[in-house]
């Protein structure tokens, strides 16, 4: 009988040593998520695995990579990068489609939110003047610095979001202008969210990063060149448009699930002006799962 | 060998500690009162979060109620019942207590808590999910 008791004691012990425990953790977390809180600081960093699937202009790809997505951010400034928007479709032409964006808010009231923002959305590297039909390069491109405002609209679920920006690097000097508006809704535990954009590019930057200048033509000297491989000398200007829809879950208190199908559609000479790069088409569909824990 | 004439007296022995057993188990027959699963997640702090939960119970025989307390709601009643089990759609913004109590009476025998955490701690909006360019 002793014995038993003794066993019975144990056990009650160790299960109230065990449940403390969890309890412990409990409220330590539900301290910590308040402290987070009263900060209004909405600053997260999270890293994932993202596997994707496409079809478009260069054929089919599969991929599977990390994902880095994050915004933290001091007294108005911030340093963001969401790597989940990464596009190896408009990559392939130099466009950085995941900048890291540096900015200040100026303002951030519940309707409406301005930033100013600063980031490099070309990488540079491609090659604007081939020496023959080969991948011999005698020209590159340098990267940019574009540098604008974000004004961003909030209707209950619906976000309305103008961009303006400008090359401050001095290498093209174009512009970049974008819309977009959004839509979520939650279902449960579910949060469902719709994209529509439009963003154009003047031609001082797409002739910068896919075509060439009169002057590039003459101080290159490349009156010999073989005009079938070469790029156009007016792309002229050009619009991007993205369809979007998503569903984002979390799992756990620190990881969350998210499933997009994105449609791109380009207007314009830009895709057609690299022969080198080649394909048909205008259009790239994309579908990704990834699985992110945030910090 | 073994004596036969001792089997008489191992049986009582027997009864005595099968007997004694069962007075142990009445005496840490404690109340309980669990809810599985406990945590419920949303994903941005400010939403309502969604969860079947399931109650369990025990006690000694009584009349109990299972009451919310974080909204002074009474779930559901049990009467002359000694366990009970009770099935609830958890839906809220913030994490509630629960309890077992006697009917018609307002101390809480047992208490429980669903906890509500986010995965995003800030109120403010969700930029990840708009972000194209």
């Amino acid at each position: 009988m002793k014995l038993s008791l003794n066993i019975v004691t144990a056990i009650s012990l160790a299960g109230l040593a065990f449940s403390n425990d969890l309890l412990a953790e409990d409220v330590s977390h539900s301290i910590r998520s308040a402290a987070q809180n009263n900060t209004s600081n909405n600053s997260f960093i999270q890293v994932g695995v993202e596997m994707s699937t496409g079809s478009g202009r260069y054929g089919n790809f599969d991929e599977i990579r990390w994902i880095i997505n994050g915004n933290l951010n001091w007294n108005g400034f911030f340093i963001e990068q969401f790597s989940d928007n990464s596009d190896p479709f408009t990559e392939k032409h130099g466009t950085i489609s995941n900048p890291i964006t540096l900015g200040y808010n100026f303002s951030d009231s519940e309707k409406w939110s301005f930033d100013t923002i600063l980031s490099r959305r070309h990488k540079g590297g491609s090659c604007k003047v081939y020496i023959d039909s080969t991948n011999s390069c005698s020209l590159k491109s340098e990267g940019d610095a574009m540098l604008g405002g974000r004004l961003t609209h909030y209707i209950d679920n619906t976000i309305i979001q103008l961009m303006l920006e400008h090359d401050v690097s001095g290498n093209h000097q174009g512009n970049i202008v974008s819309a977009l508006v959004g839509q979520s809704w939650q279902y449960r535990n579910w949060n469902f969210h719709g994209l529509l954009s439009a963003q154009y590019t003047d031609d001082k930057l797409n002739n910068y990063y896919y075509g060439l200048s009169e002057n590039e033509l003459e101080n290159y000297n490349i009156i010999d060149f073989d005009k079938d491989n070469m790029r156009l000398l007016d792309v002229g200007s050009g619009f991007k448009y993205t369809a979007e829809i998503g569903a984002t879950y979390p799992l756990l208190e620190d990881w969350i699930f998210k499933a997009t199908a994105r449609y791109i559609s380009f207007s314009g000479a830009v895709l057609n002006s690299d022969p080198i790069i080649g394909g048909s088409g205008n259009d790239f569909t994309t579908f990704r799962t990834s699985i992110s824990y945030v910090f | 060998m073994l004596n036969t004439k001792l089997f008489p007296l191992f049986f009582i022995l027997f009864l005595v500690n099968v007997n004694a057993i069962a007075d142990e188990n009445r005496f840490f027959n404690k109340t309980e009162l669990t809810v599985t699963p406990k945590s419920c997640i949303a994903l941005h702090k400010g939403q309502t979060c969604y969860l079947e939960v399931i109650f369990s119970w025990q006690a000694q025989n009584n009349d109990y109620c299972l009451v919310n307390t974080t909204r002074n709601q009474i779930l559901k009643c049990w009467n002359n019942t000694e366990s009970g089990q009770y099935s609830f759609d958890f839906q809220s913004k913030e994490s509630n207590n629960f309890a077992l109590r006697l009917k018609e009476s307002n101390e809480d025998l047992v208490k429980s808590q669903i906890l509500v955490a986010w995965v995003y701690k800030s109120k403010t909006r969700p930029k990840s999910s708009w972000r194209l360019f």
